[in-house]
């Protein structure tokens, strides 16, 4: 097996745990027991700071610097697109208007 | 587990859904040089959409497998509810079956199922598995697919790798539901950027998400108690 493929078993790997022991917790250990509220409140901010962690060093940074630059296509499609999907909250949208302004500024401008 | 017409009626839209989701998963997942064979092992396994399509984006970044691991893991815990909601209809069956039914658990089958349960007299855990395993078997070819497809079109990869981004932006929006919520994704992001420029093995993902959810959940909660102290 190649190192690429054990690289993405061993992702797929990281995964099966991840997945399976948030899925089977609560069935097996916690026998249905209620979770605290605070763990709820955490809950709550997670995904937001997780895709706010993802997208923004995608955007920002080029070969691990910061870049501004107008060949920096991400980034200024990402801030055309933004408020478009912020209001209408949808993934079709977020595709749709992100891959338009990243074509209209790698091959318009 | 019993798949029957009512199976199919109810999990239809999902099956749609996960049909297009796994497309583009299977397209983006052969930019990181997934194979269409490990694409589909990988969705039948894991079986989780927005950890899927975080997974590749750290594969293709290289991401260290620890890195890989926390920050799936802080994506599933949502699953902790929903397995938790769903444990007062599983208690009376076995062991092994329980163990199936809640790797079966998605956002969408969780929701469609909790319904179930919960309006039909006559569905039961056996017609539940069916509905939250026919869509995985979507999910996984439909990866298999968009996989050998991009491996055979080669889509140009630096559209494909910030349809990635656009992805994440819409799957980022849907949690937007007020404006604190905004302002943590934005610092999540903000202290993201820094600590990757000191952090090493692509942990500043997993330590940006942690200390911001952390905080807020600490402030949200201090919030609470101060207000009900002083009303």
């Amino acid at each position: 097996m190649s190192e690429e493929s054990l690289y993405i078993y061993g992702a797929t790997l990281m995964m099966v745990i991840g997945t399976f022991s948030c899925r089977e917790l609560p069935l097996l250990l916690l026998r249905g027991r209620k979770l605290p509220d605070w763990f709820s409140i955490w809950l709550k901010y997670i995904p937001t700071a997780i895709f706010g962690a993802l997208i923004f060093p995608d955007i920002f940074l080029k070969d691990n610097a910061l870049n501004f630059t107008l060949q920096n296509y991400g980034l200024w499609a990402t801030i055309c697109a933004f408020p478009i999907v912020y209001k209408t909250q949808s993934l079709p949208v977020a595709l749709v208007a992100g891959t338009i302004f990243f074509c209209i500024f790698k091959y318009v401008i | 587990m019993h798949f029957n017409k009512k199976v199919i009626q109810r999990a239809m839209p999902i099956y749609i859904g996960y049909l297009f989701l796994g497309l583009a998963c299977g397209i983006l997942g052969q930019q990181a040089h997934i194979s269409p064979i490990e694409a589909f092992i990988m969705s039948i396994l894991a079986y989780s959409g927005s950890g899927q399509f975080i997974c590749i984006a750290m594969l293709l970044d290289n991401a260290s497998l620890f890195s890989i691991l926390v920050t799936n893991f802080m994506v599933s815990l949502r699953y902790m509810f929903f397995s938790t909601a769903m444990y007062p209809h599983l208690k009376d069956c076995s062991l092994p079956f329980s163990v199936l039914f809640g790797q079966n658990i998605t956002d969408e089958t969780f929701a469609v199922n909790l319904d179930s349960f919960e309006r039909d007299k006559d569905w039961d855990p056996h017609q539940g598995l069916a509905l939250g395993f026919s869509p995985c078997l979507v999910w996984a070819s439909a990866n298999f697919i968009g996989c050998a497809a991009a491996a055979y079109l080669n889509p140009p990869t630096e559209l494909v790798s910030y349809i990635l981004v656009a992805m994440f932006l819409g799957i980022w929006s849907s949690y937007l539901h007020d404006k604190v919520l905004l302002i943590a994704g934005l610092l999540g992001g903000i202290l993201s950027v820094l600590l990757s420029f000191v952090v090493p093995y692509k942990l500043h993902i997993v330590l940006a998400t942690l200390i911001v959810s952390v905080i807020a959940c600490w402030l949200e909660v201090k919030l609470k108690q101060w207000t009900v102290e002083k009303p």
